[in-house]
């Protein structure tokens, strides 16, 4: 990501609007935005001079006197939105943002996750999340998670690893491609004062099979991924990050993949499902989830 | 109830490619919206579109939650790949950088067919050669 990214306005009539922004698109726009007077379209830059347009043949919108550019200084984006909120639940889960925890009461019997969302995904209020941490809470009935091995694959922040954790389970890993995402998930594991081992990289990247595998991503990956999500799972695995839509899509490469879909939750146009495999003998130890 | 409109974006963003920089940042982040869950939404329904530009049209609602519609990626970017050049022409009436079959125009036409106001199929492609004609691109046939 580029330290800051040059910032260029042009007026430009709504009716010409497509036209000048496929000419911004073909100088390298990284985006476009359309309102007000006109398009607003957002360049690479190296350091503080602004970008000269590689225009073949410009409109007359985009001739070089009629450029208004400046510099957008990289900044914390989510700014304005982290001042909007509040703890969320999700079944015995609290999830308090960082710069609340400070003033929490915290319910009877609640387990209070303390989570800087920085710049991963998880704050917990997204329904892939809450979906998952629901199906982790009731998979935990019993205290059925401690001392079982639980691997997060796409930690994020690190939240289901974290709640996991809390719960008991032992030992827990989480895995994320994102560097940031790593990153974040170290902080979090630290303010929370659990036990959990992070790495960047995949689920091949896991040493072995976990009882329970946590899995919030997209469903093209969890269809990409959905062999070795079954593969190393030996008791649940739980798939979140689905569209109501590509349901279907995911439940088919599980099944393939060698697991039964026990269940499907959904909320707000997204769907989570519980998965075992199909070698999974049914006995009393198997973790169960309540009716 | 219908909750209360705080705000209106349009947005071209690549399939699949949000992230919290700028567009998305700078856009979004003002009306105090989640960006990141915004990310996650628009990669997850454009993955399937990946190498179109998509425009997008966000509604940010008083309590800070929004929706959002895809369009069709817009006739120019589409009219560009299908004459495989990069850029339209700056004096479309005497400077001609490319040229499009008019199966070719149909194919955009009923590509973009939701998003044009156009009664039927023979409409929406005069549409779309109007603005093939103003991009300096001939349509032949």
């Amino acid at each position: 990501m580029p330290d800051a990214t040059a910032r260029l306005e042009v007026a430009v009539r709504p009716e010409r609007r497509e036209l000048v922004s496929a000419h911004l698109w073909a100088a390298g726009a990284l985006g476009v935005l359309d309102g007000g007077d006109g398009l607003t379209a957002w360049f690479p830059a190296a350091g503080a001079t602004a970008p000269v347009l590689d225009l073949h043949s410009p409109v007359p919108e985009l001739l070089p006197t009629a450029l208004h550019w400046s510099i957008e200084a990289d900044r914390d984006w989510q700014a304005e939105w982290k001042a909007t909120i509040a703890p969320v639940d999700a079944g015995r889960f609290t999830i308090v943002p960082t710069w609340l925890a400070d003033g929490h009461r915290p319910r009877p019997d609640e387990e209070t996750l303390v989570l800087d969302p920085g710049r991963a995904f998880g704050t917990g209020h997204h329904a892939t999340t809450t979906l998952c941490l629901e199906l982790l809470d009731d998979l935990d009935l019993g205290d059925a998670l401690a001392g079982r091995a639980v691997a997060d694959v796409g930690c994020g922040t690190g939240v289901l690893a974290i709640a996991a954790a809390r719960r008991g389970a032992s030992p827990v890993v989480g895995v994320d491609i994102d560097a940031d995402a790593v990153a974040v998930s170290r902080a979090n594991v630290a303010a929370n004062d659990v036990d959990v081992e992070l790495a960047i990289g995949s689920v091949g990247d896991l040493a072995g099979p976990a009882d329970i595998v946590c899995a919030n991503l997209v469903t093209d990956v969890v269809v990409q991924l959905a062999d070795a999500l079954v593969a190393h799972t030996r008791q649940a695995l739980i798939v979140s990050g689905v569209a109501s839509a590509r349901r279907d899509l995911a439940a088919a490469a599980l099944e393939r993949a060698g697991a039964r879909v026990d269940e499907v939750r959904t909320r707000d146009g997204w769907v989570a499902l519980l998965a075992r495999p199909l070698d999974t003998p049914d006995t009393p130890d198997t973790v169960e989830v309540a009716p | 109830m219908a909750k209360k409109v705080a705000g209106f974006i349009k947005l071209q963003i690549p399939a699949g490619q949000a992230n919290p920089a700028p567009p998305v940042g700078p856009a979004l982040g003002q009306h105090s919206v989640n960006i990141m869950e915004f990310c996650k939404a628009f990669n997850e329904q454009t993955a399937p579109m990946q190498g179109d530009i998509v425009p997008v049209e966000i509604t940010v609602y008083e309590d800070r939650s929004f929706t959002f519609i895809m369009k069709t990626p817009p006739a120019a970017q589409l009219l560009l790949k299908a004459a495989g050049i990069p850029s339209g022409s700056g004096t479309p009436h005497t400077t001609k950088v490319g040229k499009v079959s008019r199966d070719q125009v149909r194919e955009i036409a009923e590509k973009k067919m939701p998003d044009l106001n156009a009664i039927d199929i023979d409409g929406a492609m005069k549409i779309i050669e109007g603005t093939a004609r103003s991009m300096g691109i001939t349509v032949e046939g």
